[in-house]
């Protein structure tokens, strides 16, 4: 780069003599503003977890076909499938939008503090509301004990056939697994489904 | 208390110690609490002399400060932080500009109105001063606004500046000779009234 001219120079000092005067300006921060902007990031921080949490809530889609729901520690089971060499929880069909409800009333007793849902491949979420969900194979929630949920919702569809795992983690606070479900789901075509009658 | 970061003084011209900006990134709320504080009077100048009006510079300093804080962890460098946060702060106020749709002159305050006067005591002379880099500053448009500003007012490097305008330092070599030639000659007319 090439060095200022003289003019440049001239130029720069008489503008900063100029300024000088304006460096007097200096004030104290308000009275407790640092103290108010703490407390506002906790806010805010607290909203965006309930903002995350109606965002999943709206992942519970009034298209349901059927309800399957988990306990914690408990199955519900359906009919398993006889010609499927692994076992299922649920029988399902494809490309049709199936609510999984995930009870949560045991969280508190293994120190949960934020669960994970992993997809296997062809599984997707569905939500009308946010449809880009379904680019996602996984989504995370902080269990916020002033939310009260008592049950986690979800809403996925699978457009492949055959039995697929769905993972729920359950992480505590520093980010440690402390628990970790599974249902599987066997899903046919409706074609398929409609031959075995 | 004594701060363990050093008493709490005004630092014109001087980014917070880095080891402050790394303590606030890791989310200690006594060194967020310090940065804050510490990073309010050069903020406020800056959003004085680029919006021409206190209470929005109030507003924005407050504003920039919150969003500041927020985006913390995102701050990489430390050492980068007073570039960062003037970055923060003009887009605040470009945004404030787009969204109210105002002239940049309007607002304007008389020495009467301008609280921050009276709580330093400040003279006649050097409040006239003052309202006149002001005043001459407004007719600048923003970008060269900002760069005396961060330059010949708050004592910033070439680098600094660049990075908070991101502008390359030779585009802002040429940026602030014209900005320079522009204000003097505004300050020398509004001068001689």
């Amino acid at each position: 780069m090439n060095k200022p001219t003289a003019e440049e120079r001239s130029l720069e000092q008489t503008s900063k003599d100029l300024m000088r005067p304006a460096a007097k300006l200096a004030v104290s921060a308000p009275p407790f503003l640092a103290q108010r902007i703490l407390a506002q990031l906790e806010t805010n921080k607290q909203q965006r977890k309930q903002v995350t949490w109606w965002r999943w809530a709206a992942l519970l889609s009034p298209a349901v076909s059927l309800v399957l729901v988990l306990g914690l520690l408990n199955f519900n089971l359906s009919t398993q499938d006889p010609l499927s060499h692994e076992e299922a929880n649920f029988t399902a069909l494809t490309d049709r939008a199936y609510a999984v409800r995930v009870e949560l009333e045991e969280v508190e007793t293994i120190g949960a503090q934020r669960v994970q849902i992993l997809l296997p491949e062809g599984v997707a979420f569905f939500s009308r509301d946010y449809p880009e969900l379904a680019e996602k194979n996984s989504l995370e929630l902080e269990l916020d004990p002033s939310l009260n949920l008592e049950a986690l919702p979800f809403v996925i569809s699978s457009s492949h056939e055959g039995i697929k795992r769905v993972l729920i983690r359950f992480f505590d606070s520093d980010s440690n697994l402390v628990d970790e479900k599974s249902v599987s789901i066997h899903f046919k075509s409706s074609s398929e489904a409609k031959k075995k009658g | 208390m004594a701060s363990v970061w050093g008493p709490r003084v005004d630092r014109p011209h001087l980014s917070p110690p880095d080891e402050l900006v790394a303590s606030a990134i890791g989310g200690d709320p006594q060194a967020m609490k310090e940065l804050i504080e510490s990073s309010y009077s050069s903020l406020y100048r800056f959003l004085f002399f680029l919006s021409g009006s206190e209470p929005l510079s109030q507003d924005l300093a407050q504003d920039t400060l919150l969003k500041a804080m927020e985006s913390l962890p995102r701050l990489k460098e430390p050492s980068k932080y007073r570039s960062w946060l003037n970055t923060m702060a003009k887009n605040l106020f470009l945004d404030h500009l787009k969204a109210k749709k105002n002239q940049d002159h309007e607002n304007w305050d008389d020495e009467s109105t301008v609280t921050s006067f009276k709580s330093q005591s400040l003279q006649e002379d050097e409040q006239q001063d003052i309202l006149l880099i002001r005043d001459t500053l407004q007719k600048l448009n923003p970008d060269y606004r900002s760069l005396l500003i961060l330059v010949d007012m708050e004592g910033a490097s070439y680098i600094e500046a660049a990075e908070a305008l991101g502008i390359s330092e030779s585009a802002l070599r040429s940026k602030l000779h014209r900005a320079r030639q522009e204000f003097l000659s505004l300050y020398k007319k509004s001068a001689t009234f």
